[in-house]
Protein backbone atom coordinates (compact mmCIF):
# COMPACT_ATOMS: atom_id res chain seq x y z
CA UNK A 1 0.00 0.00 0.00
CA UNK A 2 1.36 3.46 -1.06
CA UNK A 3 0.45 7.03 -0.12
CA UNK A 4 0.68 9.87 -2.54
CA UNK A 5 3.05 12.09 -2.10
CA UNK A 6 0.32 15.19 -2.52
CA UNK A 7 -1.43 13.94 0.67
CA UNK A 8 2.20 13.87 3.02
CA UNK A 9 2.95 17.31 1.53
CA UNK A 10 -0.67 18.70 2.11
CA UNK A 11 -0.45 17.34 6.01
CA UNK A 12 3.25 18.44 6.25
CA UNK A 13 1.82 22.29 4.87
CA UNK A 14 -1.25 22.06 7.81
CA UNK A 15 1.92 21.21 10.00
CA UNK A 16 3.84 23.77 8.97
CA UNK A 17 1.14 26.28 9.42
CA UNK A 18 0.47 25.05 12.93
CA UNK A 19 4.24 25.77 13.67
CA UNK A 20 3.77 29.18 12.37
CA UNK A 21 0.65 29.69 14.47
CA UNK A 22 2.49 28.70 17.82
CA UNK A 23 5.14 30.92 16.35
CA UNK A 24 2.64 33.54 16.46
CA UNK A 25 1.21 32.87 19.62
CA UNK A 26 4.23 33.06 21.21
CA UNK A 27 5.50 36.14 20.09
CA UNK A 28 1.47 37.52 20.53
CA UNK A 29 1.65 36.36 24.04
CA UNK A 30 4.65 38.20 24.66
CA UNK A 31 3.47 41.39 23.52
CA UNK A 32 0.26 41.35 25.41
CA UNK A 33 1.68 40.46 28.43
CA UNK A 34 5.02 41.24 28.04
CA UNK A 35 5.71 37.43 29.57
CA UNK A 36 5.77 34.43 27.77
CA UNK A 37 1.94 33.54 28.92
CA UNK A 38 0.91 30.52 31.03
CA UNK A 39 0.37 28.36 28.31
CA UNK A 40 4.35 28.72 26.35
CA UNK A 41 4.67 25.21 26.94
CA UNK A 42 1.66 23.97 24.83
CA UNK A 43 2.64 26.39 22.00
CA UNK A 44 5.85 25.34 22.18
CA UNK A 45 5.33 21.89 22.07
CA UNK A 46 3.18 22.81 18.96
CA UNK A 47 5.49 24.53 17.37
CA UNK A 48 8.47 21.32 17.39
CA UNK A 49 5.67 18.47 17.11
CA UNK A 50 4.58 20.59 13.78
CA UNK A 51 8.35 20.72 12.47
CA UNK A 52 8.95 17.43 13.25
CA UNK A 53 5.78 15.70 11.68
CA UNK A 54 6.64 18.37 8.66
CA UNK A 55 9.81 16.62 8.80
CA UNK A 56 8.78 13.25 8.87
CA UNK A 57 6.02 13.40 6.01
CA UNK A 58 8.20 15.17 3.47
CA UNK A 59 12.35 15.00 3.92
CA UNK A 60 13.15 17.68 2.42
CA UNK A 61 11.91 19.69 5.51
CA UNK A 62 13.41 17.39 8.02
CA UNK A 63 16.04 19.75 9.73
CA UNK A 64 17.39 17.65 12.72
CA UNK A 65 18.16 14.29 13.12
CA UNK A 66 16.33 11.56 14.61
CA UNK A 67 18.59 11.22 17.98
CA UNK A 68 17.77 15.01 18.38
CA UNK A 69 13.94 14.41 18.02
CA UNK A 70 14.10 11.50 20.41
CA UNK A 71 15.46 13.43 23.32
CA UNK A 72 13.44 16.39 22.51
CA UNK A 73 9.83 13.93 22.64
CA UNK A 74 11.40 12.46 25.66
CA UNK A 75 11.74 15.61 27.31
CA UNK A 76 8.58 17.32 26.32
CA UNK A 77 6.82 13.61 27.78
CA UNK A 78 8.38 14.06 30.82
CA UNK A 79 7.08 17.44 31.31
CA UNK A 80 3.55 17.21 30.08
CA UNK A 81 3.64 13.62 32.80
CA UNK A 82 4.88 16.12 35.18
CA UNK A 83 2.67 18.64 34.16
CA UNK A 84 -0.44 16.19 34.63
CA UNK A 85 0.76 14.38 37.76
CA UNK A 86 0.92 18.63 39.14
CA UNK A 87 -2.89 18.84 38.27
CA UNK A 88 -4.00 15.47 39.50
CA UNK A 89 -2.58 15.81 42.51
CA UNK A 90 -5.55 16.08 45.13
CA UNK A 91 -8.16 15.75 42.58
CA UNK A 92 -7.67 12.52 40.91
CA UNK A 93 -6.49 11.22 37.78
CA UNK A 94 -9.68 11.72 36.36
CA UNK A 95 -9.33 15.38 36.52
CA UNK A 96 -5.84 15.34 35.16
CA UNK A 97 -6.92 13.96 32.40
CA UNK A 98 -9.97 16.14 31.43
CA UNK A 99 -7.02 19.08 31.60
CA UNK A 100 -5.08 20.70 28.35
CA UNK A 101 -1.96 18.62 29.46
CA UNK A 102 -3.56 14.98 28.79
CA UNK A 103 -4.14 15.24 25.59
CA UNK A 104 -0.62 17.29 24.97
CA UNK A 105 1.30 14.03 26.88
CA UNK A 106 -0.29 11.30 24.73
CA UNK A 107 0.48 13.70 21.65
CA UNK A 108 3.83 13.89 22.96
CA UNK A 109 4.79 10.16 23.81
CA UNK A 110 3.34 9.09 20.22
CA UNK A 111 5.89 11.36 18.66
CA UNK A 112 8.23 9.43 21.04
CA UNK A 113 7.33 5.67 19.43
CA UNK A 114 6.97 7.39 15.80
CA UNK A 115 10.47 8.80 15.49
CA UNK A 116 12.03 5.79 17.63
CA UNK A 117 10.09 3.14 16.25
CA UNK A 118 10.48 4.43 12.50
CA UNK A 119 13.85 4.93 13.73
CA UNK A 120 15.69 2.52 11.66
CA UNK A 121 15.20 2.39 7.70
CA UNK A 122 13.95 -1.76 6.61
CA UNK A 123 16.66 -3.52 5.26
CA UNK A 124 17.75 -2.13 1.99
CA UNK A 125 15.43 0.44 2.00
CA UNK A 126 15.68 4.06 1.28
CA UNK A 127 12.41 5.11 2.90
CA UNK A 128 14.03 7.01 5.81
CA UNK A 129 15.91 10.18 5.33
CA UNK A 130 17.53 10.89 8.30
CA UNK A 131 14.07 11.05 10.32
CA UNK A 132 11.95 12.28 6.94
CA UNK A 133 9.50 10.06 4.78
CA UNK A 134 10.18 9.36 1.26
CA UNK A 135 6.51 10.59 -0.31
CA UNK A 136 4.93 8.28 -2.37
CA UNK A 137 5.97 4.88 -0.32
CA UNK A 138 5.03 5.11 2.83
CA UNK A 139 2.92 2.15 4.21
CA UNK A 140 4.54 -0.54 6.54
CA UNK A 141 3.85 -3.13 3.84
CA UNK A 142 5.95 -1.96 0.96
CA UNK A 143 9.54 -3.15 0.43
CA UNK A 144 12.27 -0.68 0.93
CA UNK A 145 9.81 1.41 3.68
CA UNK A 146 10.52 2.26 7.54
CA UNK A 147 9.56 -0.34 9.66
CA UNK A 148 7.14 0.01 12.62
CA UNK A 149 8.61 -1.91 15.65
CA UNK A 150 5.66 -2.87 18.50
CA UNK A 151 2.80 -2.42 15.47
CA UNK A 152 0.25 -3.14 18.93
CA UNK A 153 1.94 -0.07 20.16
CA UNK A 154 0.85 1.93 17.54
CA UNK A 155 -2.61 0.94 17.46
CA UNK A 156 -2.73 1.64 21.44
CA UNK A 157 -1.33 5.12 20.35
CA UNK A 158 -4.00 5.72 17.64
CA UNK A 159 -6.89 4.89 19.99
CA UNK A 160 -6.00 7.69 22.35
CA UNK A 161 -4.78 10.26 20.17
CA UNK A 162 -8.29 9.42 18.46
CA UNK A 163 -10.20 9.70 21.60
CA UNK A 164 -8.75 13.00 22.92
CA UNK A 165 -9.38 14.27 19.51
CA UNK A 166 -13.06 13.67 19.92
CA UNK A 167 -13.24 15.50 22.95
CA UNK A 168 -11.07 18.52 21.98
CA UNK A 169 -13.37 18.68 18.61
CA UNK A 170 -16.60 18.62 21.31
CA UNK A 171 -14.87 21.14 23.67
CA UNK A 172 -13.57 23.07 20.40
CA UNK A 173 -17.45 23.67 19.03
CA UNK A 174 -18.12 24.80 22.62
CA UNK A 175 -15.51 27.04 23.01
CA UNK A 176 -15.84 28.67 19.08
CA UNK A 177 -19.72 29.27 20.00
CA UNK A 178 -18.67 31.13 24.05
CA UNK A 179 -15.97 33.47 22.31
CA UNK A 180 -18.02 35.28 19.64
CA UNK A 181 -16.95 37.26 16.74
CA UNK A 182 -14.37 39.76 17.16
CA UNK A 183 -15.15 43.24 17.05
CA UNK A 184 -13.30 46.77 17.18
CA UNK A 185 -9.52 48.08 17.82
CA UNK A 186 -8.36 47.30 14.77
CA UNK A 187 -6.56 44.52 12.62
CA UNK A 188 -3.92 44.18 15.08
CA UNK A 189 -5.98 43.65 18.20
CA UNK A 190 -8.61 40.79 16.05
CA UNK A 191 -4.98 39.16 15.09
CA UNK A 192 -3.89 38.99 18.50
CA UNK A 193 -6.90 38.12 19.92
CA UNK A 194 -7.31 35.50 17.31
CA UNK A 195 -3.86 33.92 18.14
CA UNK A 196 -4.71 34.08 21.81
CA UNK A 197 -7.83 32.39 21.24
CA UNK A 198 -8.69 28.68 23.03
CA UNK A 199 -10.35 27.94 20.01
CA UNK A 200 -7.34 28.70 17.79
CA UNK A 201 -4.91 26.18 20.19
CA UNK A 202 -7.45 23.67 20.36
CA UNK A 203 -7.59 23.72 16.86
CA UNK A 204 -3.98 23.37 16.08
CA UNK A 205 -3.60 20.94 18.62
CA UNK A 206 -6.64 18.38 16.77
CA UNK A 207 -5.37 19.40 13.27
CA UNK A 208 -1.96 18.01 15.01
CA UNK A 209 -3.44 14.86 16.57
CA UNK A 210 -4.67 13.88 13.29
CA UNK A 211 -1.53 14.23 11.34
CA UNK A 212 -0.17 12.01 14.22
CA UNK A 213 -3.46 9.25 14.06
CA UNK A 214 -2.93 9.22 10.08
CA UNK A 215 1.08 8.79 10.25
CA UNK A 216 0.45 5.51 13.41
CA UNK A 217 -1.98 4.44 10.92
CA UNK A 218 -0.30 4.45 7.67
CA UNK A 219 2.67 3.04 9.61
CA UNK A 220 1.21 0.18 10.84
CA UNK B 1 -5.73 5.09 -5.72
CA UNK B 2 -7.29 8.48 -6.17
CA UNK B 3 -10.95 7.09 -5.14
CA UNK B 4 -9.13 5.72 -2.35
CA UNK B 5 -8.31 8.73 -1.66
CA UNK B 6 -11.47 10.75 -1.76
CA UNK B 7 -13.01 8.08 0.29
CA UNK B 8 -10.94 8.08 2.90
CA UNK B 9 -11.46 12.14 3.02
CA UNK B 10 -14.96 11.97 3.02
CA UNK B 11 -14.95 9.50 5.98
CA UNK B 12 -12.19 11.76 7.87
CA UNK B 13 -14.44 14.54 7.06
CA UNK B 14 -17.40 12.55 8.71
CA UNK B 15 -15.56 11.57 11.30
CA UNK B 16 -14.02 15.24 12.53
CA UNK B 17 -18.13 16.92 11.44
CA UNK B 18 -19.65 14.41 13.67
CA UNK B 19 -17.10 15.25 16.89
CA UNK B 20 -17.71 19.09 16.46
CA UNK B 21 -21.08 20.02 17.68
CA UNK B 22 -22.18 22.90 15.21
CA UNK B 23 -21.59 20.38 12.54
CA UNK B 24 -22.60 16.82 14.10
CA UNK B 25 -26.19 16.64 12.81
CA UNK B 26 -25.31 17.31 9.42
CA UNK B 27 -22.49 14.96 9.61
CA UNK B 28 -24.11 12.31 11.18
CA UNK B 29 -27.08 12.74 8.32
CA UNK B 30 -24.08 12.55 5.55
CA UNK B 31 -22.56 9.66 7.73
CA UNK B 32 -26.26 7.06 7.37
CA UNK B 33 -26.86 7.92 3.83
CA UNK B 34 -22.82 7.22 3.52
CA UNK B 35 -23.15 4.05 5.33
CA UNK B 36 -26.04 2.94 3.60
CA UNK B 37 -24.60 3.60 0.03
CA UNK B 38 -21.50 1.57 1.18
CA UNK B 39 -23.21 -1.13 2.21
CA UNK B 40 -24.63 -1.71 -0.73
CA UNK B 41 -22.03 -0.90 -3.45
CA UNK B 42 -19.49 -1.53 -1.43
CA UNK B 43 -19.63 -4.55 0.78
CA UNK B 44 -23.23 -6.68 -0.93
CA UNK B 45 -25.33 -5.84 1.86
CA UNK B 46 -22.81 -7.48 4.06
CA UNK B 47 -23.14 -10.91 2.53
CA UNK B 48 -26.75 -11.29 4.08
CA UNK B 49 -28.95 -12.85 1.61
CA UNK B 50 -25.58 -14.98 0.50
CA UNK B 51 -26.17 -17.18 3.13
CA UNK B 52 -22.51 -17.51 4.46
CA UNK B 53 -22.54 -14.40 6.41
CA UNK B 54 -21.36 -14.62 10.28
CA UNK B 55 -21.45 -12.85 12.92
CA UNK B 56 -18.25 -13.96 14.15
CA UNK B 57 -16.90 -12.17 10.62
CA UNK B 58 -18.76 -9.27 11.02
CA UNK B 59 -22.33 -9.62 10.00
CA UNK B 60 -24.28 -7.84 9.49
CA UNK B 61 -21.53 -5.68 7.74
CA UNK B 62 -19.42 -2.61 10.11
CA UNK B 63 -21.07 -0.09 7.69
CA UNK B 64 -24.21 -0.53 8.61
CA UNK B 65 -24.05 -0.46 11.84
CA UNK B 66 -22.63 2.62 11.81
CA UNK B 67 -25.37 3.97 10.17
CA UNK B 68 -27.64 2.51 13.17
CA UNK B 69 -25.50 4.00 15.81
CA UNK B 70 -26.28 7.43 13.90
CA UNK B 71 -29.66 7.08 14.33
CA UNK B 72 -29.33 5.93 17.72
CA UNK B 73 -27.10 8.49 19.24
CA UNK B 74 -28.43 11.69 17.16
CA UNK B 75 -28.30 14.51 19.34
CA UNK B 76 -31.66 14.98 21.14
CA UNK B 77 -32.36 18.35 23.04
CA UNK B 78 -35.65 17.45 24.11
CA UNK B 79 -33.74 17.95 28.31
CA UNK B 80 -37.78 17.03 29.45
CA UNK B 81 -37.70 13.63 27.79
CA UNK B 82 -36.85 10.67 30.48
CA UNK B 83 -35.40 7.81 28.64
CA UNK B 84 -33.71 4.61 30.60
CA UNK B 85 -30.68 4.71 27.99
CA UNK B 86 -28.40 6.64 25.78
CA UNK B 87 -29.73 4.72 22.91
CA UNK B 88 -33.59 5.98 23.80
CA UNK B 89 -33.14 9.37 23.55
CA UNK B 90 -33.68 10.10 20.09
CA UNK B 91 -36.06 7.21 19.19
CA UNK B 92 -38.09 6.58 22.18
CA UNK B 93 -37.34 3.70 24.92
CA UNK B 94 -39.76 0.92 22.14
CA UNK B 95 -37.68 1.40 19.25
CA UNK B 96 -34.62 1.28 20.26
CA UNK B 97 -35.29 -2.02 22.01
CA UNK B 98 -36.94 -3.56 19.00
CA UNK B 99 -33.95 -2.23 16.71
CA UNK B 100 -32.04 -4.26 19.43
CA UNK B 101 -33.66 -7.15 19.62
CA UNK B 102 -33.86 -7.24 15.07
CA UNK B 103 -29.95 -6.66 14.95
CA UNK B 104 -29.13 -9.51 17.81
CA UNK B 105 -31.60 -11.13 17.01
CA UNK B 106 -30.22 -11.87 13.34
CA UNK B 107 -27.09 -12.34 14.47
CA UNK B 108 -28.35 -15.12 16.50
CA UNK B 109 -29.77 -17.04 13.00
CA UNK B 110 -26.48 -16.24 11.01
CA UNK B 111 -24.61 -17.69 13.86
CA UNK B 112 -26.93 -21.18 12.56
CA UNK B 113 -26.96 -21.17 9.22
CA UNK B 114 -25.89 -24.41 7.61
CA UNK B 115 -22.23 -22.35 6.41
CA UNK B 116 -21.80 -21.50 9.90
CA UNK B 117 -22.15 -24.63 11.59
CA UNK B 118 -20.20 -26.44 9.64
CA UNK B 119 -17.95 -28.54 11.57
CA UNK B 120 -14.18 -26.94 10.76
CA UNK B 121 -16.53 -23.48 9.58
CA UNK B 122 -15.47 -21.34 12.91
CA UNK B 123 -12.07 -22.94 12.96
CA UNK B 124 -11.49 -22.30 9.41
CA UNK B 125 -12.86 -18.79 9.74
CA UNK B 126 -10.16 -17.46 12.24
CA UNK B 127 -6.86 -19.40 10.90
CA UNK B 128 -8.21 -17.33 7.37
CA UNK B 129 -7.56 -14.48 9.71
CA UNK B 130 -3.91 -14.30 10.27
CA UNK B 131 -2.43 -13.90 7.10
CA UNK B 132 -0.39 -10.67 7.61
CA UNK B 133 -0.47 -10.47 11.24
CA UNK B 134 2.53 -10.15 14.02
CA UNK B 135 3.49 -13.16 15.71
CA UNK B 136 1.13 -12.77 18.78
CA UNK B 137 -1.74 -12.00 17.06
CA UNK B 138 -1.57 -15.18 14.82
CA UNK B 139 -0.24 -17.39 18.00
CA UNK B 140 -3.74 -16.41 19.47
CA UNK B 141 -5.58 -16.64 16.73
CA UNK B 142 -4.12 -20.22 15.98
CA UNK B 143 -5.03 -21.35 19.75
CA UNK B 144 -8.52 -20.04 19.43
CA UNK B 145 -8.82 -22.62 15.84
CA UNK B 146 -7.20 -25.31 17.82
CA UNK B 147 -10.18 -25.43 20.72
CA UNK B 148 -12.53 -24.97 18.06
CA UNK B 149 -11.52 -27.72 15.28
CA UNK B 150 -14.49 -29.65 14.73
CA UNK B 151 -16.45 -28.17 17.02
CA UNK B 152 -18.43 -26.01 14.18
CA UNK B 153 -22.24 -27.52 15.47
CA UNK B 154 -21.94 -26.99 19.29
CA UNK B 155 -19.84 -23.52 18.71
CA UNK B 156 -23.02 -21.89 16.55
CA UNK B 157 -25.31 -23.29 19.09
CA UNK B 158 -23.46 -21.66 22.19
CA UNK B 159 -23.09 -18.39 20.39
CA UNK B 160 -26.56 -18.04 18.76
CA UNK B 161 -27.96 -19.30 22.33
CA UNK B 162 -25.50 -15.93 24.05
CA UNK B 163 -26.67 -14.01 20.72
CA UNK B 164 -30.74 -14.93 21.68
CA UNK B 165 -29.87 -13.81 25.30
CA UNK B 166 -28.22 -10.44 24.41
CA UNK B 167 -31.35 -9.93 22.22
CA UNK B 168 -33.88 -10.17 24.87
CA UNK B 169 -31.70 -9.13 27.63
CA UNK B 170 -32.67 -5.66 26.67
CA UNK B 171 -36.27 -6.15 28.25
CA UNK B 172 -35.30 -7.56 31.47
CA UNK B 173 -36.32 -5.81 34.17
CA UNK B 174 -33.91 -3.07 36.15
CA UNK B 175 -32.06 -5.53 38.23
CA UNK B 176 -31.27 -7.84 35.52
CA UNK B 177 -31.16 -4.64 32.91
CA UNK B 178 -27.14 -4.97 32.45
CA UNK B 179 -26.89 -8.44 31.77
CA UNK B 180 -27.72 -7.96 28.26
CA UNK B 181 -25.34 -5.18 27.31
CA UNK B 182 -22.47 -7.06 29.92
CA UNK B 183 -22.81 -10.08 27.89
CA UNK B 184 -22.99 -8.06 24.58
CA UNK B 185 -19.69 -6.86 25.03
CA UNK B 186 -18.42 -9.83 26.17
CA UNK B 187 -19.29 -11.42 22.75
CA UNK B 188 -18.17 -8.23 20.75
CA UNK B 189 -14.29 -8.67 22.38
CA UNK B 190 -14.48 -12.13 21.46
CA UNK B 191 -15.53 -11.58 17.63
CA UNK B 192 -13.18 -8.85 17.60
CA UNK B 193 -10.20 -10.71 18.83
CA UNK B 194 -10.91 -14.42 17.84
CA UNK B 195 -13.15 -13.56 14.54
CA UNK B 196 -11.36 -10.23 13.29
CA UNK B 197 -8.16 -10.57 14.51
CA UNK B 198 -8.34 -6.58 15.55
CA UNK B 199 -10.66 -6.10 12.42
CA UNK B 200 -6.65 -7.29 10.68
CA UNK B 201 -5.69 -3.15 11.63
CA UNK B 202 -2.01 -4.67 12.44
CA UNK B 203 -2.18 -5.85 8.72
CA UNK B 204 -1.56 -2.56 7.19
CA UNK B 205 -4.32 -3.49 4.48
CA UNK B 206 -7.88 -2.73 6.68
CA UNK B 207 -10.19 -0.08 5.77
CA UNK B 208 -11.87 -0.16 8.76
CA UNK B 209 -11.92 -1.78 12.40
CA UNK B 210 -14.56 -4.44 11.83
CA UNK B 211 -17.76 -4.53 13.75
CA UNK B 212 -16.21 -5.85 16.99
CA UNK B 213 -15.96 -2.15 18.45
CA UNK B 214 -19.21 -0.71 17.12
CA UNK B 215 -21.09 -4.05 18.84
CA UNK B 216 -19.52 -2.79 22.01
CA UNK B 217 -20.57 1.00 21.50
CA UNK B 218 -23.79 -0.08 20.68
CA UNK B 219 -23.90 -2.27 24.07
CA UNK B 220 -22.71 1.11 26.08
CA UNK B 221 -25.41 3.20 24.59
CA UNK B 222 -27.95 0.54 26.14
CA UNK B 223 -26.24 0.72 29.15
CA UNK B 224 -29.49 1.51 31.43
CA UNK B 225 -29.22 4.83 33.58
CA UNK B 226 -28.71 4.44 36.98
CA UNK B 227 -31.56 4.66 39.67
CA UNK B 228 -32.89 7.41 39.47
CA UNK B 229 -31.50 9.22 36.95
CA UNK B 230 -32.41 9.27 32.86
CA UNK B 231 -30.16 9.21 29.79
Amino acid sequence: MSTPAWILETFAAVMLLVAEVAVGRLVAARAWTRRGGADADIAVSLLLTGIALAGMLVPSLSIRPNAVWKVVFAAMTAWFAWCLWRESRGRGMAAGARGDRAPLLVNSAAMLYLVAALGAPSAGGSGMSGMGWTSGTAGGSSPGVPTLHASALALIFTLLVVAFTVRDLDRLGLTAAAEGPASGYGLAYAVERLLLSPAVVKGCRVATSVTVAFLLIIAI
Amino acid sequence: MLLNTVFATIQLLLGLGIAYRPTARAALAASIAWSLAVWWFGEGLGGVLSGSASPVSGAPGAVILYALLAVLLWPADRPCVTAPFVAARAVGAPTARLLWLVLWGSLAYFALTPANRAPQALSDMIVSMTGGEPGWVTGLENQAAAVLANQGLTASIVLAVALAVIAIGVFLPPPLARSGPILALVVAAFIWVFGEAFGQILTGGATDPNSGPLLALLALAYWPSAPGKTA
